[in-house]
Parts: C-alpha cells; structure tokens; sequence
C-alpha cells in the first residue's frame, strides 16, 4: 500500500465521517462448516423455502437493516480454509428465484443488478466496502462455484 | 472506525494478508489446497495405528469415564492413583455463546470448552491414557481444535482436531510429564490468538502415580483443589469509549484484532468474569486444611499472590516432578502454562487471592477471595489496640 493510497482512503473516511455513518454499519460474517461434508447439490438459494437449517455455508449480516446513504459492509471470513466472497446486488424482493447457470454452478450475475463486491476475502480476514445505497432490498452472496446454493447469501433492507 | 474502501478494494483484506505473509506464507487459494493436502498428509503419517501389539494392550486397560465439572471445581479424582495405568475418558464439547463479563453488563461472544471459561479442567496420572472426545456443537459457526500442552505430537494434537460445527473427534494421548498444563485452541494464523482471548482454553492436571511430595519426599495430600483460570479479554469500543456489543461470534473480529494488537487487555479476570470467585461465589476453605490452587493463563504473564497467607509449597512452572519452591509470597505464571500452589489456612477470615499487578487486580478484574472458617489465632496476629489518636507523636 503507498502512501497516497493510505492518503486517499484517510481522505474518504474524512468524507464519510458525519453521514451517521455508526448506523449504516453492517457486521457480516462469512461462515463455513463444510469441512470434508461434500455440500454440492444442495438447493438452497434465495426464494426455494429451502430448509435453510440444512445450510453449511451461510452469510450473516447485523443488522439487517441499515439506513440510506453511505452504508458500511465489514465482512468477516470465518472459514478456516476456503478463501469466499462478497457480492452485493440489488433485488426487487427476496422471494425471487435468481438466474442460474447451472454449468457453472453460479448466480448468472450478469442478469443481476451489482453494486459492488469483496472479491478473495481469505480466511480469517475481514475487509471492508462502503456503498450509497437507496432504499430496498439487497442480496449479500458468495458466487465461487457452488457456495450459493449450499445457503451462501442473505437479505439486507435499506430504509 | 474501520478503514474505508470503495469498489473491489479490500483494505483489510490486505493489510491481513501482509500479516498472513509473516506467519503462513501461501495462502492462495491453490497453497490452501496443498496446505490442506499435506496436513493430511501430515495427519495420516503421525496417526499411523501403533502397532498392534501396543494397541492390543492399551484396550486391555481399565477405562474410567471422567465427568469434567466447571472450573474452579475439579472432577472427582484420586490423589494416589490405585491400579496400574488406566484410559480416562472425557467428553469436551465447545460452544460459541455469549457471556456477560463484567458488574457493567460488557458481553463476549466467548468461544467456551465445556461452556465455560475457562474450560474444564482434566486430571489424570502420569502413565494413564487421555481419551477425548471434542465436540464441536452444531449451532457454532466456526472450526476448532485442542493443542494439551501435557501431550506430546502432532502440535500437541491440534493437528489431529480440527473440526468443523456438527464433527466430533476422538483423540488420546499418554500422560507421560507429571504437572499441571493448559490447553487451548490453536485453529490456526490470526484465530490462534483470537480463539485464546475469546475464553477458549482450559488445564490438565497428571498427577504423580503416588501423589504430590513436598521437597523431602513428603507426601502432600490436599483437602480442597480449586481451579483459577485468569483470561485476558481484549473488548472493542465505541466513539463514546463504551464496550461495543455483536449479534453473533466472530462478528467483532476486526475490531478485535485492532485492540489485541495493543497487547493492552480491557479485563484480566478470573473464571471467567469480574466477581466470578467473589462475594457469594468466593472459594471456602476451613483453618487447618490444606487447598491446592491450579492457577493458569494461557495467553498472558501473571504473578499470583494470596493476600494474608502465602504459597507453602508452589510448582511455578507447573512440572511435579520439580521440588516446589516453599514460602512464596508472589509466584509467576508465565504465559501459556498453569501453576500450582498448597496452601495450609492458618487464620480465619477473608483472604484475596489476586494477579499482584494491583491494577489488573483491582482495576481490571483479577481478583478472587477465599473465605476461610475457624478459630482466629492471637499468636500468629493480634489488634493490640484499635485506632484511635495518636498518643505519643514519634
């Protein structure tokens, strides 16, 4: 990191800094209890009424709702072993059954509306990303192969 | 406040993988695999079956099961060992819950071995067989493992734990170094650490076949054996300086990491929390008897200190097969083992057993009492008179 990268990111704390940004704070945690289990086929991805309890893969936000405006995602990979991901899209509902290209065994991001993503958060790391986010729905996924549908994504609400 | 980053840029992210450079240097996502591979590799070599013959004769032996109790108690167990070697067995499980740690209401999410803090203490005797059962329970979110500093390998079997929620394994070892031990989660990297300031750790205590001696070769029997596990806890706060609070485990990690880096704790406690060895919870002893302390800290320096009485005998470094230093006033923990201490109470009353760093003791929580009954003895301290004026100016 230079310093003027480190100068630019103090510059953009200064920016953000009185835009309450203490109630647009999202904690998100990355888990992982895969283990050696084999979590392929599994179907239990947003809008299946899957039976979520089945999950070893999860991602989990608090709160789950935050205010308009500059909204923080401090995301923590809790996997020992398996490097994840973080994408943020915007969704109408999360009862929606999203595009899924079943090949590859991945969200077709392309048909999504993306605001933003962490990419190789590895594990027991955290990072972070700040968005301006309007009022609405947004899904928090992991896209690396197969993890979604193992129960990889929550829903964040915007008000 | 955490850095800022717009976009695809995981500011923390790399700052972690510079830390992650220094202490495992190949974490890709192709070198995880490998390092996964060759842990298991690993694993397979140092697990290889004795032979069978050895086997053949550690089934043969008695096996006893243990029923670990929360600490400051023990699990009930024999001074001097009756019988030959034996297998003890113990069920540890491990829970992720929240804990309240302090008179404030300040919470962990504590990462608990037998749901507490810290975790359950294992006796044994030198030549008996640990057998445990670790049970990483459903509902956590995150992998563990057990490093028993009395045992010997495979990083002291951490290499040989690993599990994810829902997984148990069995692992025993042979209690082979007499003294007292602790054990702690070694997860790996960053978690290490963070596993270990979050409450998770606990002691083995291997007992000589014939007991403890005193220097002379004296037998050393003990009426009471508590149990003082001191955690250092590291709690994140708010703008305002007050104590942050999170949903779940593992959610404050970041904001961890920052405060443990300053290697200054917010609370250094005992069992757990402020006030758990206090007041109604005080440890009791009666004049005459003689209580064995087992005091450990996984993580930090500590110089236990029994305020109005002193260590009679003190394995400092732990090891029974040392000559135990006599008459202490102060011993030291070092960091990352556990001690012990007999002491026979000669007076009545109240004592405090304290980290003698008083500011750790009184403004950051390690402090315990004993609460001793009995006849008080003249000789040994009397009031000769009470305050009043000074009557003949020196």
């Amino acid at each position: 990191m230079t310093m003027k990268h480190l100068l630019a990111m103090a510059f953009g704390t200064a920016v953000l800094a009185g835009s309450a940004q203490a109630d647009s704070l999202v904690r998100v945690t990355l888990i992982d209890k895969t283990g050696a289990a084999d979590s392929s086929g599994l179907r239990l991805g947003m809008g299946m009424h899957a039976d979520m309890s089945k999950a070893k893969m999860a991602v989990n936000a608090n709160p789950k709702t935050a205010k308009r405006g500059a909204v923080t995602l401090n995301v923590t990979n809790l996997a020992s072993g398996i490097v994840h991901e973080v994408i943020v899209a915007q969704i109408n509902s999360g009862e929606e059954i999203l595009p899924y290209d079943e090949s590859r065994n991945k969200v077709d991001a392309e048909q999504l509306l993306t605001l933003g993503s962490i990419n190789e958060i590895k594990p027991n790391s955290s990072a972070s990303i700040t968005l301006n986010l309007d009022p609405g729905k947004y899904l928090l996924y992991c896209n690396i192969a197969g993890h979604y549908m193992a129960g990889m994504w929550t829903v964040i609400s915007v008000e | 406040m955490t850095i800022q980053a717009t976009g695809n840029f995981p500011a923390k992210g790399n700052i972690m993988s510079i830390l992650s450079k220094t202490l495992a240097p190949h974490l890709t996502r192709r070198n995880l695999l490998v390092a996964a591979t060759a842990t298991a590799a690993a694993a397979s070599l140092v697990s290889a079956p004795a032979s069978a013959e050895e086997e053949a004769d550690i089934a043969k032996l008695p096996r006893v099961k243990q029923k670990l109790v929360a600490p400051p108690f023990l699990p009930e167990h024999e001074q001097v060992a009756t019988g030959g070697p034996k297998v003890i067995e113990v069920t540890l499980t491990i829970e992720e819950k929240k804990m309240v740690i302090d008179d404030e209401g300040t919470e962990v999410w504590a990462l608990a071995y037998g749901g507490s803090v810290p975790g359950p203490m294992i006796v044994a005797h030198e030549g008996d067989y640990v057998e445990v059962t670790l049970q990483n329970l459903p509902n956590n979110i995150m992998e563990h493992n057990i490093d028993f500093h009395a045992a010997t390998g495979a990083l002291g079997g951490g290499a040989l734990t690993k599990i994810v929620p829902g997984e148990q394994v069995v692992l025993r070892w042979k209690a082979i170094k007499p003294g007292v031990f602790i054990y702690h989660c070694a997860p790996g990297d960053i978690m290490i650490p963070y596993h270990v300031v979050h409450g998770m750790n606990g002691a083995v205590m291997v007992l000589p076949r014939d007991g403890l001696k005193d220097g002379k070769g004296k037998a050393v029997k003990y009426d009471r054996v508590y149990y003082v596990g001191e955690q250092d806890y590291y709690i994140p706060r708010d703008d305002q300086g007050n104590f942050k609070k999170y949903e779940s485990a593992g959610e404050n990690m970041s904001d961890a990491l920052d405060v443990m880096r300053t290697l200054t704790p917010t609370h250094v406690v005992f069992n757990g929390a402020k006030g758990a060895l206090t007041g109604d919870h005080a440890l009791t002893a009666k004049v005459g008897e003689t209580v064995l302390f087992i005091h450990s800290q996984a993580n930090r320096d500590s110089r236990p200190h029994l305020i109005g009485g002193h260590g009679d005998l003190v394995w400092e470094g732990g090891s029974f097969n040392d000559v135990p230093d006599t008459n202490l006033e102060t011993w030291f923990i070092r960091g990352g083992s556990a001690g012990a201490m007999v002491y026979t109470f000669r007076q009545p009353g109240i004592y405090a057993y304290v980290n003698h760093n008083l500011i750790e003791a009184v403004m950051l929580g390690a402090t315990g009492h004993v609460k001793v009954e009995g006849e008080w003895n003249d000789d040994l301290m009397k009031q000769v008179s009470k305050p009043g004026p000074i009557t003949n100016q020196g």
